[in-house]
């Protein structure tokens, strides 16, 4: 298991692909609720109108994730549009807010997130971290030891 | 082979933990929004049609009567000592928009509590009854949930429908037990340094009839 998490996290962060959960229903079908959605770094003049981009609020603390229905080069901005969403976005969407262009979506792994994300704060996950870190060395190193000890010591009795 | 075991039990423990911290600190992407920068306009908070994640923010100095217990029953005088701001909220566009609301502490002094609330929500006009009501328990705990959310991100909001204009009011006090000290040895309750921001969202995602 920690060898798949390390390729697939280690495959993204050297790729420089940027991950956000999905947690509302507005691209339903092309991106599901739950799904994680991987976005990379894209220059304006290379969008194109049906491309899926995530765009971030100007604290960069919000992100939202729908395609571009339109492309104003003059005043540098696209309109965006969530796939089951009944109308374009109200607003244009100016081109420094474009965190990238979406590269690949992986189903239901964004629960994880939204779950740790629900269960606990990050100063707290900081703590826990560590004490699962613990509590793994313990289990590999400790463990094995005491069981060791205590076979020698029955097969002496 | 056994001492490798242990560094390798080490180091795999902690290269497990920093995935997990991968998908821990990984942002989620939501609902639409458009913020277009901070509007401080004095005591109104006017939005118009598209600034749906737009920020007022007021930043005041405020000089209490005096300390109060919200969870007291019997301090009658919870009303006399609060102090209540009030914003005129002016949705000028055509999108129904939720306004939240946060109260900063800037400043050192301690104790500081928010309610937000407006006139529609008042028991027999009294702030204390109002919040009796709508609290299950008069906790801190309680108080934080009803201004925050249970997961710190879906606090209490009202919804602003186009055209409208509405006066929302957050009611701030000191809480006594948390200067119970520092009052006993003579200091007030001036100076303290607060910051309210409301927060326009869209009410709903996307969908937007025209």
């Amino acid at each position: 298991m920690t060898v798949i998490a390390v390729v697939f996290v280690g495959f993204n962060l050297i790729s420089g692909a940027k991950g956000y959960a999905v947690s509302s229903p507005s691209m339903k079908d092309t991106l599901n609720v739950g799904d994680i959605v991987f976005v990379k770094p894209v220059a304006f003049e290379e969008l194109q109108v049906g491309d899926v981009v995530t765009v971030a609020s100007s604290d960069g603390k919000s992100f939202f994730t729908h395609r571009v229905v339109e492309i104003n080069e003059n005043d540098r901005t696209v309109t965006t549009r969530g796939d089951a969403n009944g109308a374009d976005d109200p607003m244009p969407t100016e081109a420094d807010r474009i965190v990238g262009r979406m590269w690949y979506s992986v189903p239901l792994l964004g629960y994880l997130t939204m779950v740790l994300n629900f269960s606990m704060s990050r100063d707290i996950w900081l703590i826990v971290d560590v004490l699962i870190a613990v509590v793994l060395i313990l289990i590999n190193t400790v463990l094995p030891k005491i069981l060791k000890k205590k076979k020698r010591g029955d097969s002496d009795e | 082979m056994s001492s490798f075991r242990s560094i390798m039990s080490i180091v795999m423990a902690f290269v497990l933990v920093f995935c997990a911290s991968y998908f821990h600190k990984m942002p989620t992407t939501s609902a639409w929004f458009y913020d277009s920068g901070v509007i401080d306009s004095g005591d109104s908070f006017i939005f118009g049609d598209l600034s749906v994640d737009t920020l007022f923010t007021s930043k005041s100095e405020i000089t209490f009567d005096g300390a109060t217990k919200l969870a007291d029953p019997e301090e009658i005088l919870f009303d006399e000592v609060i102090n209540v701001n009030e914003i005129l909220v002016n949705n000028s566009g055509t999108i129904p928009a939720r306004i939240y609301a946060e109260v900063k502490n800037t400043g050192n002094g301690k104790g500081l509590r928010w309610f937000f609330y407006d006139d529609a929500m008042l028991v027999d006009g009294s702030v204390k009854k109002t919040i009796e009501s709508v609290l299950p328990e008069l906790t801190d705990e309680a108080l934080y949930e009803y201004d925050f959310g249970a997961d710190s991100n879906s606090g209490k909001y009202f919804v602003i429908n186009p055209g409208e204009i509405r006066t929302l009011k957050i009611a701030t006090w000191i809480e006594y037990d948390f200067v119970e000290a520092e009052l006993k040895n003579g200091a007030t309750l001036d100076g303290y340094n607060v910051e309210i921001s409301l927060i326009a969202t869209q009410d709903v995602d996307g969908a937007l009839e025209r």
